[in-house]
């Protein structure tokens, strides 16, 4: 398989976890709007956090591409606070209850967030070639 | 005398956080997938077409991963539920048979949307019926809903860009509703026995709300002691507690009461949850309040936790007195306040922590006429005591 198609390949299966993760953090943003309606004193800052990654990962996938290296550090970032927090959550369950979260909470915060960046950065590696080429051309 | 209730003490969590007894056979068919994969992997390649996209094999997966699950909820069911245990093989059957035709490059196609449409279509009205969701079918879903994303993915020819998008937009409705008829169904699967939650313990068969831990206990009546001790309780925290009716006496005590406001405030203090004083009155770990309408902030009781998480609170008063905890619960951490409950979805809100246990804890209400003095106490009862306390002169 030449590299452009693996890059397409990889990209096209990043937008469609990207969409779905977009669409999480949607549910989330609303989840946290209404416990911020429902409990006198719930905390505004998740509810601005939820709909800034939301905004952010649907905004990343729409203008995901191969060069957009902007684009790809959106993504990375938002998943690097997801993981964060997820790790911060894997050693509270452990140390509290001696199991890890809930199976839902391990695939939407860990196996769907190392996948987006998996394949990422897959995408930048195959391109990276090509990308370079171009430069060398370019300066000769 | 102090009889034992005999509960277990963390069994009673919702189902919406955990692995269904009767879901246990779909985990074991999706392991059995996997396996077989595994061990034939190399002479079934030959059936597949070469150079299928990664998204085609994901695709695939999903597909074969949520046909097993359905084989396994069929064989896991009640043999009464003969329904449903048809409706879950022949869901499996139409999953597999869309698996192998993505495998041979045939597409999943219209057909491929609309057997996962039904299938999770299926799943809401099973919520919204009060089916308690589980972890099985909440990551079921999940998959669903990705493996629709790949089929109806946006493609990048110029014309179809509306089609993209409203395919995006579905799914991102799909999302949503699944997380909305989880929530749904949690919360009616626990209301189906309303009074087992009101008097904050669960019968055999009845289901928790989500992010509480009911102890199961036995039904059995209080004996004469165990009422006469919770009557003391009581009489012991009105006396007790008088004084922090102005919430002003509370916070020079170390109480938070900054912020007070609704219907069910909970000012805590942090020098008592550490004081190893258990069942105190005079030292609750937390006051109660709710605001009158002519906003008159009204002390409804006190909120009383044991020091260490897993010890199980003196029942002193028996079946009266029965403690709970709480799973679960997404706490921000800026700044530190509560934001909810773990969603559906698996996820708090961001820059919130997932505290999956707290330690025991039981209300105890002190303003007169309380239906219930330990326990839930009915939203529209504080809303028609406040009422008549905002009228009195």
């Amino acid at each position: 398989m030449d590299t452009r198609r693996a890059a397409d390949d990889y990209l096209d299966l990043a937008r469609v976890l990207l969409l779905l993760q977009g669409s999480i953090f949607v549910a989330t943003t609303i989840e946290s709007l209404i416990w911020g309606i429902a409990f006198a004193g719930a905390a505004a800052a998740p509810l601005l956090l939820s709909g800034w990654a939301a905004a952010a990962i649907l905004v990343a996938r729409a203008r995901l591409r191969a060069d957009r290296r902007w684009t790809r550090r959106l993504v990375y970032g938002v998943e690097g606070f997801t993981l964060a927090f997820f790790a911060l959550d894997l050693a509270l369950a452990i140390a509290l209850t001696g199991t890890p979260p809930p199976a839902v909470a391990v695939l939407t915060r860990f196996v769907l967030p190392v996948s987006v960046i998996f394949l990422v950065r897959q995408t930048a590696r195959a391109t990276a070639p090509v990308a370079r080429g171009f430069a060398v051309e370019g300066t000769s | 005398m102090n009889l034992p209730l005999e509960h277990e003490h963390a069994v009673g969590g919702s189902p919406l956080y955990q692995i269904s007894a009767e879901h246990l056979a779909a985990v074991f068919a999706l392991g059995a997938l996997l396996a077989g994969v595994w061990l034939v992997r190399r002479s079934a390649a030959r059936f597949f077409v070469p150079g299928l996209a990664p998204a085609d094999w994901l695709l695939a997966g999903l597909l074969a991963g949520s046909a097993a699950i359905h084989a396994g909820l069929a064989i896991g069911h009640d043999e009464g539920a003969t329904a449903i245990r048809a409706l879950f093989l022949v869901d499996a059957l139409l999953l597999a048979a869309l698996a192998r035709r993505v495998l041979t490059g045939a597409g999943a196609g219209r057909l491929g949307v609309a057997v996962l449409v039904g299938s999770i279509g299926a799943y809401w009205l099973s919520a919204l019926g009060g089916e308690a969701p589980d972890q099985v079918g909440l990551a079921t879903k999940l998959a669903e809903i990705l493996a629709l994303a790949i089929v109806v993915r946006p493609a990048s020819r110029p014309g179809l860009r509306m089609r993209s998008f409203a395919g995006s937009v579905a799914i991102g409705l799909l999302v949503i509703g699944t997380a909305a008829t989880s929530w749904a169904g949690a919360f009616r699967a626990s209301a189906a026995e309303p009074g087992a939650v009101a008097g904050h313990h669960v019968h055999a068969g009845s289901v928790a709300p989500p992010g509480t831990i009911l102890p199961v206990v036995p039904e059995r009546d209080p004996t004469p002691a165990e009422r006469a001790a919770a009557t003391d309780l009581v009489t012991a925290a009105r006396v007790a507690l008088a004084r922090y009716a102005d919430p002003a006496v509370a916070a020079a005590d170390g109480y938070r009461v900054n912020g007070l406001a609704g219907l069910d405030f909970h000012a805590g203090n942090p020098a008592h949850e550490n004081d190893d004083r258990v069942l105190d009155p005079a030292h609750p770990e937390t006051l109660v309040y709710a605001v009158a309408p002519d906003g008159r902030p009204v002390l409804m009781g006190a909120m009383f936790m044991m020091p260490k998480m897993g010890t199980p609170g003196p029942t002193i008063g028996g079946p009266l007195t029965v403690w709970h905890a709480h799973q679960h619960v997404c706490f921000s951490l800026t700044p530190p306040a509560l934001a909810g409950l773990l969603s559906p979805l698996g996820m708090c809100p961001l820059g919130a922590i997932d505290v999956p246990l707290t330690a025991e804890m039981i209300h105890i209400w002190i303003v007169p006429g309380v239906p219930e003095p330990f326990g839930d106490l009915d939203d529209a009862w504080k809303r028609a005591y406040l009422q008549a306390t905002a009228t009195r002169p």
